[in-house]
């Protein structure tokens, strides 16, 4: 398992493009992916449902927390780095 | 036989049978007991066929409008592949045993109304994408057109309104004729519908008015519509739209060519923007300048104020579209009927003689100098001129003047370029202006005329309130003296003076324009053409002799009469 914290920079949060690019690069891995607010583990997101991701409303600025689980989940891991690196461009 | 009343908006006979485009409404009915292997077949095939109508509006405005603008419609794709919207769906329809529409309805409203519960504005609108997406799908699996990209027969379009996606894939060889249920002749889709000549009415409840098949005729220039006509009607239809065709090919003869009387005096026709989205429209028009850039779009429909960066890069892209001429940007006029939640401006009695334009920005002074700089670096790359809305005393003037030196020094501190004899007007909109419009005069390069806020402002009247908006008039000799006296103000200090209300492309009202010495026009480009071939068509002489005459109206009637007997 692995778990890495990211802090969202994309101007307009989470919104519909940021979110289906995120979406596509997760649905590209078969491991399991979870997306949490960081420090409420209590509601869990799905990385791989673009409507999923959507509705965690997360605007600029906030921490996000990505659990990846299963065979691929340090490539998976690596991919969702370099979107949140290059601030959801491209 | 029978008739229906409408409003007209874009010119052009219309003659085919209603197809009805539903898009707004979800009406899946449940029907339980179904079949689910075959429902959730149903649910898939329509699904895979939206994503194919989709790519089709996808790689349409890649083409029409711009990349950024395409990227939306990836994402409604990804919403369709969803895994999260698929299986409940899936476990719907098992769990139910109804049909693949309803459950659908229902998984998207579930969806929608978590977005709509959001406190961040800009999810809050997403909730309308998921509703475009199931209701496409949901339209697909009932049989209703959902697409004016899914007719490929010659038809009338009738719809409650035309979303950006539908009017970017209006396919002129299809669609002889639209008629919504909202919208007028500022509206986007009215501008596009004006530009591909599609000719366009509104008609309250058109939707329940006329059914799929009707045969229908209509002028987009009167409004009415003619429901299953006979064959004398048609004829006399018939007549118009050769007339119709004939004048277009009057006005394309003079495409290119400089704007000119009889006896040479030359006009300028230039822009009004609203949406940079329409910059393409421009240039391809006769336009070679921008004489109204309104700025408004920028700070609507938006979560969060827009930087300097980002507007620098809007003035850029039209300034360096617009290489020929200039552009004249007028700075934000927000308040009154324009309203945005960015700015907190209170419930008013009366908005429009509230905080609005140059009276917002001069208490919003940052607001005020990032637009400002934007404008001045931006004028680094082509010609802009600066204007500033809602002038009522020099006092604002000055004031404005002196925030936009300031921002100038800071970007000299900074070594930004700019153009430094970058020329600043004003809008002339209220009677204070008028009055005041010698010593204006002296303070400012050029003058632009506001007509449609100068009427309602001389006149005191309130165009939407019907019990008065008769009061409301171009033509009422008030407005025409009001005209008359701000051109003579710009002459006397040698400053130029142009209209950007809707009454610069007033036909009847062209030579008296020319008459009192105003030959800068600034319009929508649809409208460039036939001002064009009118003025071609006048003389200089014509309209001095015009002016005089109504120097003597008294009343809209004396006027509309004056005009007349001198158009013989």
């Amino acid at each position: 398992m692995v778990k890495k914290d990211f802090v969202l920079e994309a101007e307009e949060g989470l919104h519909a493009r940021p979110a289906s690019m995120l979406a596509k690069v997760a649905m590209k891995f078969t491991c399991d992916i979870k997306l949490m607010k960081s420090g409420k583990a209590d509601k869990v997101f799905q990385p791989k449902s673009i409507l999923s991701l959507m509705s965690v409303g997360a605007a600029k600025g906030e921490r996000l927390t990505f659990v990846a689980e299963g065979d691929d989940e340090v490539q998976a891991m690596e991919s969702i780095s370099q979107l949140f690196t290059s601030n959801f461009q491209g | 036989m029978h008739t229906i009343i409408g409003i007209p908006i874009a010119k052009g006979i219309a003659h085919g049978p209603v197809r009805i485009i539903h898009d707004t409404s979800m009406e899946a009915v449940e029907r339980l007991g179904c079949n689910t292997d075959e429902e959730i077949q149903i649910f898939h095939d329509a699904r895979n066929k939206a994503i194919g109508e989709i790519e089709t509006i996808r790689l349409n405005t890649m083409k029409n409008i711009g990349e950024q603008e395409s990227k939306i419609f990836e994402a409604h794709q990804s919403i369709l592949e969803d895994p999260e919207l698929i299986s409940q769906v899936e476990a719907y329809i098992l769990d139910k045993r109804c049909c693949a529409e309803w459950a659908l309805s229902l998984v998207g409203n579930r969806f929608r109304a978590i977005f709509e519960a959001m406190d961040n504005a800009y999810m809050k609108e997403r909730a309308i994408d998921i509703k475009d997406i199931t209701c496409r799908v949901v339209n697909l699996i009932m049989g209703h057109y959902s697409d004016v990209g899914s007719i490929n027969e010659p038809y009338v379009l009738v719809a409650h309104d035309l979303t950006p996606s539908q009017t970017s894939t209006l396919e002129t060889k299809y669609v002889k004729g639209i008629i919504t249920e909202v919208g007028g002749k500022t509206a986007h889709s009215a501008i596009i519908a004006t530009l591909l000549k599609i000719p366009y009415v509104v008609i309250e409840k058109g939707t329940t008015l006329l059914k799929d098949g009707d045969e229908v005729v209509f002028d987009g220039r009167e409004g009415s519509v003619i429901v299953d006509p006979d064959q004398i009607y048609l004829d006399a239809y018939y007549v118009k739209e050769k007339q119709l065709v004939q004048e277009e090919e009057k006005y394309a003869s003079l495409r290119g060519k400089v704007c000119k009387t009889q006896d040479n005096m030359e006009v300028e026709l230039i822009a009004n923007i609203s949406q940079i989205k329409d910059l393409d429209f421009i240039v391809k028009s006769d336009a070679k300048s921008v004489g109204l850039f309104r700025t408004e779009f920028i700070f609507m429909d938006q979560e969060r104020l827009p930087t300097e960066d980002e507007q620098y890069e809007i003035y850029k892209k039209i300034t360096t579209a617009m290489s020929e001429g200039y552009v004249t940007i007028r700075t934000l006029d927000i308040g009154g009927d324009k309203e945005s939640p960015l700015f907190d401006i209170p419930k008013e009695d009366n908005p429009f003689l509230g905080y609005r334009g140059i009276r917002l920005c001069l208490e919003e002074v940052e607001i005020f100098k990032t637009q400002l700089r934007a404008i001045l670096r931006a004028s680094a790359h082509g010609q802009i001129k600066i204007m500033f809305p809602m002038i009522a005393s020099l006092t604002e003037i000055r004031k404005a003047k002196d925030i936009l030196k300031i921002c100038k020094k800071e970007l000299e501190a900074v070594d930004v370029a700019y153009d430094s004899n970058i020329e600043v007007g004003i809008m002339i909109e209220t009677p204070a202006a008028v009055v005041m419009a010698d010593l204006f005069a002296k303070e400012v390069d050029f003058f632009s005329i506001g007509t449609n806020d100068l009427i309602q402002y001389t006149m005191a009247v309130d165009r939407s309130n019907l019990k008065i908006s008769a009061l409301y008039s171009q033509y009422d000799p008030a407005v025409l003296r009001s005209m008359k006296v701000i051109a003579e103000a710009a002459k006397k200090e040698n400053i130029s003076v142009s209209i950007c209300g809707e009454a610069a492309a007033d036909i009847k009202l062209l030579p008296y324009w020319l008459g009192i010495g105003i030959s800068k026009l600034s319009m929508s480009v649809a409208l460039i053409p036939e001002v064009k071939w009118t003025i071609s068509q006048m003389t200089s002489t014509k309209g001095i002799e015009v002016a005089k005459a109504l120097n003597k109206a008294g009343d809209v009637r004396e006027v509309l009469e004056g005009l007349e007997l001198t158009a013989l």
